[in-house]
């Protein structure tokens, strides 16, 4: 549940980003389109939450109507139920949450993610010596992000995690990209400043 | 550690000795510990703000102080009110105190971190105000540059205090969020949880969020003050308005962590005072959630009139026009809540519906300082100060207040003189209105804020201003009485004098030093009145 | 997980239902905080981004004046160290207590490593005085930084407009942040290496296992953080300019 409430909460931001910023008339289409999954977000929270589909079935489950359609619905409730206990997809039920989570990753794993790494900084030396003009920054950072995904996933397991912790963790990247994108935006929108503050 | 064991079992009587308190792990004794030393960080904030409103009283030098020292005072009570009252304030003490509980836990997630969060806390305060043993701070608690880089040695005090006092607050919001995912009780789904905790919730994920950005701004200012970095420093090419923006992105969601407790403290009140179900309690937890979320992208709008582009202005304010809708949920669903309840008019629920309206009038003004153009002549003057004081006092101190009469006696075990405590109201809520309405007006005219001194043609409602503050002061001090003579000589508590349905009115008063002796099993919402 | 090491006097803290239940919440107690970590670091990571789309010529310039050689030696000691950290924690899991220490000391060593380099950096900057704002005494940078931003000048025709006395005011920022980023983080660096010692001592001691190596696993995910953050350091300082 908890998970389902922090991703509804990225989704309110992102709402609340895109509005302002795309809805001067570049992009309505997003903005409807999240929308509707921001309403259809809603009541599939309404319906987990108050076992609409259950109550359904209870009371209305003998009426003509709705009778052909319990199979499909007790379908539906059981793939809701599986989401909400974390077991959708899951094929084996022995595997418990905890048993995850002391996953014990090979050696052999961190040694390649280390060959990986150590590719990953002769890669970036090397490619910084060629001048990509503004897209040195992009590509350095690009390089950067892939050598951290690695040590992200393999040396502090968020792989094989649950996913709170990758949400948790994503999150910091989320918010601190709003702190530079809001800011950013103010200072090249600036009017020629004065002392100091060259264009280039 | 020097304690003896008792017959009693409840938490207070469980050890006894000043050290096992010093040491103690347990949540409720922490709650009590913030209580203690926040209070008295309140008190010497509003004697600062008192001496603030006595220069005030009339145009020219009424207290002889020079404008240096008013200066000082001005950002110390800021300071202390922002840094060392209102942000703890409500999650440190009532979240420690009644989290675990509400959640039918033992204790937090990490019970050892939260001593050492007090530790740091306490900590903070401590080299905040050695700042006034080094010339103090005279530049706002905003301490916007570059008048904070010129200024002495007593600025980096204070701005290290509030960076020290960040840390606790990071601590303290991530012993909450992991308490809030791990430790409820079997059958405990988030959506049973009690909407306190809920907004405490929200409060914590802003808490961990935001903060660290202050602190590396905090950190930044010492670099430019001790090394002349020139980060911020226009003289060398930096760009003061860059820590605006730094300073603005925790700030501005901290006001939220300011008010969302004591939202989700009315939440509480209304429901147990109306003897209902609250409505739409879905609502109010999500708006709760979305209020944190939106807080994070409106920050521009303190900085209307510093220097960001016209652009950026117009994007904050419209984005800002966004974050009163949760807000207003939150409002209509207490109202709905209230409709067609058994009311009961204790002085809880006097301070939580003073609460609706007070806070109503702050929110909506500051929809009016949102607005672009307005805030063009709204920004620095009297009415911003209205605007903030009606929702933090009249908002969270009125949610705070209401909160530990109504939680003192699970705390304490005993209960406070409602009389007494409806009298504390009466002169808080009045001296509030008389204080800080003529403010609005006040600005409207034009009168700066943050000044030593004023134009004759503001006195009579400065005057008018000053007198209400004696009210409040007043209020304060009954309400201090109430909960003294409470604490000594008010009647033993029942376990659940006010019929509430939540997780810790089933506890005993004062609650078990494990809170519950089994852990209960939850099958039904928290506001089952039936 | 069933097998306990002798030693260990491990019971899970008794408001948690399992040790497992306190592993999981101890586990995402640090990831919040690594998250904080990253919002600081971060803050400073916007402000250098701003400054270099505003000063680049200060930045291109600043760059060209740190030692690449010593950065990659720094970055592959750093990486090498998150390699160890993780097998530190690997045998920890495994029972195998003694290779454990072995790892976790290496990773202490690769930790002092990376502070002696740094030292060397610092070391010859301060020499040169290239060093933060008032302090800065180096008119060979700034004439450098003139020098290159007059070439713009005169072969863009879209850069026409730059101000070279204000550059010349603002080239030691480079050093400041320089200072102030690589500083932190090597601040960082040497609480972490603090903490792995103190984590190496309690497994010399006994206090883990199988069942319980919480403590390690959370140092080595604030280790991998201090691994992450200059991973990004790197090449936006030394590299990119």
């Amino acid at each position: 549940m908890e998970e389902f409430v922090n991703y509804a909460l990225y989704f309110i931001a992102c709402v609340c980003v895109c509005v302002p910023l795309f809805g001067l008339g570049l992009a309505p289409g997003i903005i409807v389109n999240l929308e509707i999954a921001a309403i259809l977000g809603s009541f599939y929270s309404q319906i987990v939450e108050k076992g609409l589909i259950k109550t359904l079935i209870k009371d209305k489950g003998d009426s003509p109507l709705i009778r052909p359609m319990v199979p499909a619905l007790e379908n539906v409730q059981s793939t809701i139920d599986s989401i909400e206990n974390g077991t959708f997809g899951k094929k084996e039920e022995k595997e418990s949450q905890e048993e995850h989570e002391h996953h014990i990753i090979p050696i052999s794993v961190y040694a390649g993610v280390l060959g990986i790494l150590i590719l990953g900084t002769i890669i970036t030396v090397g490619v910084a010596q060629i001048d990509f003009g503004p897209w040195n920054t992009v590509i350095a950072m690009l390089v950067a992000t892939i050598k951290a995904s690695f040590v992200l996933l393999y040396f502090m397991h968020l792989k094989y995690d649950n996913a709170m912790n990758r949400v948790i963790f994503g999150s910091g990247f989320f918010f601190l990209l709003i702190l530079f994108s809001f800011s950013i935006i103010d200072i090249i929108t600036r009017v020629k400043p004065l002392l100091g503050f060259t264009k280039f | 550690m020097a304690h003896t064991e008792t017959h009693s079992h409840d938490y207070l009587n469980h050890q006894k000795g000043l050290w096992s308190w010093l040491t103690t792990i347990d949540h409720k004794r922490i709650g009590i510990m913030y209580l203690i030393v926040i209070l008295f960080f309140f008190l010497i904030g509003g004697i600062f703000a008192l001496l603030i409103r006595m220069e005030l009283f009339s145009a020219g030098p009424t207290l002889g102080i020079d404008p240096g020292t008013y200066n000082r005072l001005m950002t110390f009570h800021g300071a202390i009110m922002v840094f060392m009252v209102i942000v703890p304030g409500i999650p440190s003490i009532f979240g420690n105190f009644l989290i675990p509980i509400m959640l039918g836990a033992k204790d937090v997630a990490f019970p050892r971190l939260n001593l050492f969060s007090w530790y740091v806390f306490m900590l903070g305060a401590i080299i905040a105000f050695a700042s006034l043993l080094f010339g103090g701070a005279d530049t706002g608690w905003t301490f916007y540059t570059p008048y904070s880089i010129r200024q002495p040695n007593g600025v980096i005090f204070l701005v290290l205090g509030a960076f020290t006092m960040g840390m606790a607050s990071i601590l303290t919001g991530l012993n909450f969020i992991v308490t809030v995912h791990k430790l409820r009780a079997p059958g405990q789904t988030m959506s049973r949880i009690p909407l306190f905790v809920w907004s405490t919730y929200a409060t914590a994920i802003i808490q961990v969020l935001a903060t660290p950005v202050l602190g590396i701004t905090l950190l930044l200012l010492v670099a430019e003050k001790t090394l002349g970095v020139g980060i911020f420093d226009p003289t060398i090419g930096g760009d003061p308005v860059l820590f605006q923006h730094f300073f603005w992105f925790y700030s501005h969601p901290a006001v939220y962590i300011m008010v969302l407790p004591a939202m989700g403290i009315i939440s509480e009140l209304i429901a147990t005072y109306s003897r209902k179900t609250v409505f739409g309690y879905t609502a109010i937890a999500y708006s709760s959630l979305a209020i944190g979320a939106v807080s994070f992208i409106v920050w521009g709008h303190h900085m209307f009139v510093s220097g960001q582009s016209e652009f950026a202005g117009i994007m904050f304010s419209v984005i800002t026009m966004l974050v009163g809708v949760p807000t207003a949920i939150k409002l209509f669903n207490w109202i709905a809540t209230m409709y067609m309840g058994s009311i009961k008019l204790d002085a809880p629920m006097l301070f939580a519906i003073g609460f609706m309206f007070l806070f109503t009038i702050g929110g909506l003004t500051g929809v009016w300082l949102a607005t672009l153009g307005m805030d063009v002549h709204f920004h620095d003057t009297y009415f911003v100060v209205a605007h903030f004081h009606y929702v933090m006092v009249g908002g969270t101190l009125m949610a705070f207040t209401g909160g530990l009469f109504y939680w003192f006696p699970k705390m304490f075990g005993r209960v406070c003189n409602d009389g007494t405590a409806r009298i504390s109201w009466v002169l808080i809520f009045t001296g509030f209105n008389v204080t800080f309405f003529p403010q609005f007006i006040l600005g409207a005219m034009g009168m700066p804020r943050r000044y030593f001194d004023y134009l004759p043609q503001y006195e009579s409602l400065n005057q008018i201003s000053t007198v209400g503050s004696w009210l409040i002061g007043a209020g304060f001090l009954v309400a201090l009485f109430a909960v003294i003579h409470g604490l000594l000589r008010g009647e033993k508590a029942s376990n659940n004098p006010w019929g509430g349905t939540t997780l810790e009115w089933l506890a005993t008063s004062p609650p078990h030093h494990e809170n519950f002796e089994k852990t209960p099993i939850v099958s039904v919402g928290p506001y089952e009145y039936r | 997980m069933n097998t306990a090491s002798k030693e260990s006097h491990f019971h899970h803290a008794h408001h948690f239902e399992s040790a497992a239940h306190q592993y999981s919440s101890a586990k995402q107690g640090v990831w919040l905080f690594m998250v904080t970590e990253i919002l600081m670091f971060g803050g400073l990571f916007v402000a250098y981004l701003i400054y270099k789309s505003l000063y680049a010529p200060v930045f291109h310039v600043g760059s060209s004046y740190l030692d690449v050689k010593m950065g990659t030696i720094n970055t592959f000691i750093l990486i090498t160290s998150s390699f160890t950290m993780a097998l530190g924690i690997y045998f920890n899991q495994k029972n195998e207590r003694s290779k454990a220490i072995i790892f976790l000391a290496i990773t202490i060593l690769c930790a002092l490593g990376f502070m002696l380099v740094k030292f060397f950096e610092y070391s010859h900057k301060i020499h040169l005085g290239l060093v933060p704002g008032k302090y800065f005494n180096n008119p060979e940078f700034v004439q450098k930084v003139v020098d290159f931003a007059t070439n713009m000048q005169a072969t863009s025709s879209a850069h026409q407009d730059i101000d070279i006395a204000a550059l010349k005011k603002i080239a030691p920022l480079y050093f400041g942040f320089y200072f102030v980023m690589t500083g932190l983080h090597g601040f960082h660096v040497i609480i972490g290496a603090c903490l792995i010692l103190w984590v190496t001592i309690k497994t010399a001691k006994g206090h883990f296992g199988p069942e319980y190596y919480t403590p390690v696993e959370g140092v080595g995910l604030f280790w991998h953080i201090v691994d992450l953050i200059w991973i990004y350091l790197f090449p936006l300082l030394y590299l990119v300019g």
